[in-house]
């Protein structure tokens, strides 16, 4: 089936909760466009998915890409693989890239060299400040001029409230998304696990939850005080949940995503120093990851990310406190979202397709309707049923594994991915 | 004598009660100097064991090369800061290396929690944890539960209390498992920025009053305040520390008749306790160093014994 660009779908269900579709429907792909009504081929291939769901392709909020030459993170080209066969057909790479995302310069050279290397739509994050250190402001008209697609510090976040306030206040100018990763320094400072009776049995510093309550906190006020959307990013807490749930009542312009890895492990995942699972921020405990779950479920959580972060294995095999946060989330994220909310709620497609699919692109200002008529075809086939386990041998390049999710069996699994009208990648016999 | 059934010594957390009390009953032979057990400087002949210390060290450090010595094995001490881990070799490279020059047990001090239980997964040998960060350190509360069994005779249902700095101790977390594994009443004690709060769950008292958490101890074992460990404040000044949780002569009189004194050293005397309290027949902080030897003998003795 690769490289097929003209095919009939024959009995799939769509789900696109951007257009309140949910049926069964024959698609139709003719050079990678769709046609509701087509002319009749005999060059097409007709492919039978009933029993498979098509969706829009997935949109990541949260990808690190610290580096190119793969001393730091693994290749784009290898990143971009692995976003083709998790149905991720667009990631917003954060700006702790090499060089920082934080001049028109540096922004030109790492789109440029994105463009050559990925196999899907690769967006820039420029930094809300100068080397995003929380210092000076960033040059966020220009950054934009250059190709940014929104503005953020993460992984930091600016400690300094009177820069904080006018890097939003800059920022809102441009109308570029504003995303904020919600960490207090100081109290953060030093950590290398969630502050908890664990943390504490092993000896680890902990990193109070209250570091991410207060910038959350301060966000919200923020976004109140200048009417101003602020995206949270990798909320990690209950107390974090509550608070966004409370903005929302209040119509504060608020919207925030989670990790597809702190929906579904915790804490408890570093039981044994294991630093595949010192994610970032840190995995936290059970009453938190429930409190997400509920989150999700209910609107008060809008999207869930990946937050790819790969190391070479080398920098991850050395002592936890010394191993560097950052796990890789690509290839697991819509499994074991399926795996989690599978019998959580009625409808749960309908509500992961929303949250990795749907709301990503509304929160960067990007197209939600995916079945128009001469669209170039961006869609994923998924089989809930499926039983797969995700391992060296099931991964792409099985030589990074920096991952808490090894070893883990799922059901649900992106079979196809269209994007712009081609197939990157397919199982389909 | 009974088998032993751990390849490393990881931390009391990982080990029974069962297990403490063997390692207890066999340190108590080696220092009576048992028939079976003599003469003990041929019980570890051939063996050698390096010494990787990471961190500065003077009692442990040396206590691990006497009972090592004590009982005919060969001992390398491999110090911080003449290893090539200074240069930047890894502690996987490191290991490898020291595995490669036949040892047969590695005692590694390090100051990453969890430590120890990396080097196991990277080496065939033994490793010994002799204090990993603010993680654990086993043969230090082993020989503190060594120290106590002997002056109180058992430790089933005695009233020990923990003072200090519980955050940062090593030393602390190790007595926690060991003494409540063995039947302990234990109180944990000390101003509240040093004592996380939830530690009240694994089923110890908390107190952040010392007159409370000292008069009805049957023994009181003080902490080290880890300036080295405390990059953020944690507590006003040295001055104030001593004057609401250091062991005063003032503060004697409540201490019940009875009680003893412990302490892991090094001593910061007039910080944690009053100089001549530390003197005092109450204290048994030079018997906890002697016993360190022979707990010690039987920590190597269980691990690398009976391995041809």
């Amino acid at each position: 089936m690769k490289g097929l660009i003209n095919c009939d779908l024959i009995g799939a269900r769509i789900v696109n909760p951007a257009s309140d579709i949910d049926k069964c429907q024959d698609l139709f792909v003719r050079e990678g466009k769709i046609s509701h009504s087509p002319k009749t081929s005999e060059k097409c291939e007709k492919i039978n998915l009933t029993g498979k769901i098509i969706t829009p392709s997935f949109v990541d909020l949260r990808l690190h890409q610290k580096d190119f030459a793969g001393n730091r993170s693994e290749p784009l080209s290898i990143t971009t693989e692995r976003a083709a066969r998790a149905g991720f057909s667009v990631l917003l790479m954060m700006p702790n890239t090499n060089p920082v995302a934080d001049s028109p310069a540096a922004v030109r050279l790492i789109l440029e060299r994105a463009q050559k290397d990925a196999k899907v739509d690769v967006l820039l994050a420029g930094t809300l400040t100068q080397n995003a250190e929380g210092k000076a402001l960033s040059p966020m008209g220009s950054l934009m001029e250059a190709g940014i697609s929104a503005v953020t510090d993460c992984p930091r976040s600016p400690s300094n409230n009177k820069i904080f306030i006018n890097a939003v206040k800059y920022a809102k100018m441009f109308n570029l998304p504003i995303i904020e990763y919600p960490r207090t320094s100081d109290l953060s400072e030093g950590s290398v696990a969630h502050e908890s009776l664990l943390s504490f049995k092993l000896g680890l510093q902990g990193e109070p939850r209250i570091s991410e309550e207060l910038a959350v906190h301060r966000a919200i006020a923020v976004s109140k005080s200048l009417d101003v959307s602020i995206h949270l990013s990798s909320i990690s807490t209950y107390s974090s949940v509550d608070l966004i749930r409370e903005a929302k009542r209040k119509n504060i312009r608020i919207t925030a995503d989670t990790t597809a890895n702190h929906l579904i492990l915790t804490e408890e995942s570093i039981q044994s120093y294991d630093a595949n699972a010192k994610t970032e921020p840190y995995l936290c405990e059970e009453s938190d990851r429930q409190a997400l779950i509920d989150g999700v479920l209910d609107g008060t959580i809008d999207a869930i990310t990946s937050s790819h972060d790969s190391w070479p294995n080398h920098l991850k095999k050395v002592e936890f406190d010394k191993a560097p946060p950052g796990t890789m989330g690509l290839e697991t994220a819509f499994s074991s979202t399926y795996k989690v909310l599978s019998d959580k709620a009625k409808d749960p497609l309908a509500i992961i397709v929303e949250k990795l699919a749907i709301n990503p692109r509304r929160i960067l200002g990007l197209n939600t309707d995916f079945l128009a008529d001469e669209k170039l075809a961006n869609f994923n086939i998924v089989d809930l049923e499926n039983n797969w386990e995700y391992n060296q041998n099931t991964m792409h390049n099985g030589d990074t594994q920096n991952s808490p999710l090894l070893n883990t069996l799922f059901d649900a699994r992106v079979i196809a991915h269209f994007y712009k009208g081609k197939i990157v990648y397919s199982s389909i016999a | 004598m009974k088998e032993w059934h751990h390849n490393s010594l990881l931390g009391l957390e990982y080990l029974s009660a069962e297990d403490i009390n063997q390692i207890l009953d066999l340190a108590k032979d080696f220092k009576e100097g048992v028939d079976d057990l003599s003469p003990a400087d041929n019980l570890l002949r051939g063996k050698r064991v390096i010494n990787l210390f990471m961190e500065p060290s003077t009692r442990t450090r040396i206590a691990f090369e006497i009972a090592t010595k004590s009982l005919g094995a060969d001992v390398i001490s491999i110090m911080g800061e003449a290893s090539s881990l200074t240069k930047g070799e890894t502690l996987h490279d490191t290991a490898m290396n020291v595995q490669a020059l036949g040892a047969h047990a590695i005692i590694l001090r390090h100051s990453s929690p969890g430590s120890p239980l990396l080097l196991s997964q990277m080496v065939q040998v033994p490793i010994i944890n002799a204090g990993d960060g603010s993680h654990e350190h086993p043969s230090q509360a082993l020989l503190d539960i060594f120290t106590l069994r002997e002056k109180l005779g058992s430790i089933e249902g005695k009233r020990i209390t923990i003072l200090g700095d519980i955050l940062f101790s090593r030393v602390a977390r190790s007595n926690f498992w060991g003494l409540t594994k063995l039947g302990a009443n234990v109180t944990l004690a000390g101003p509240s920025t040093l004592l996380p709060g939830e530690v009240a769950s694994l089923g110890v008292k908390v107190s952040h009053n010392l007159q409370d958490a000292i008069e009805s101890a049957d023994a009181i074992m003080l902490l080290r305040i880890q300036h080295e460990r405390q990059q953020a404040s944690h507590f006003p000044s040295l001055t104030e520390y001593s004057k609401m949780f250091g062991l005063s002569k003032s503060l004697n009189k409540f201490l019940p008749k009875e009680a003893i004194i412990l302490h892991p050293g090094p001593i910061n005397r007039g910080v944690e306790i009053d100089s001549e309290l530390a003197d005092s027949s109450k204290s048994v902080i030079l018997q906890q160093v002697a016993n360190g030897i022979f707990v010690r003998m039987a920590i190597l003795y269980l691990l690398i014994g009976r391995i041809s």
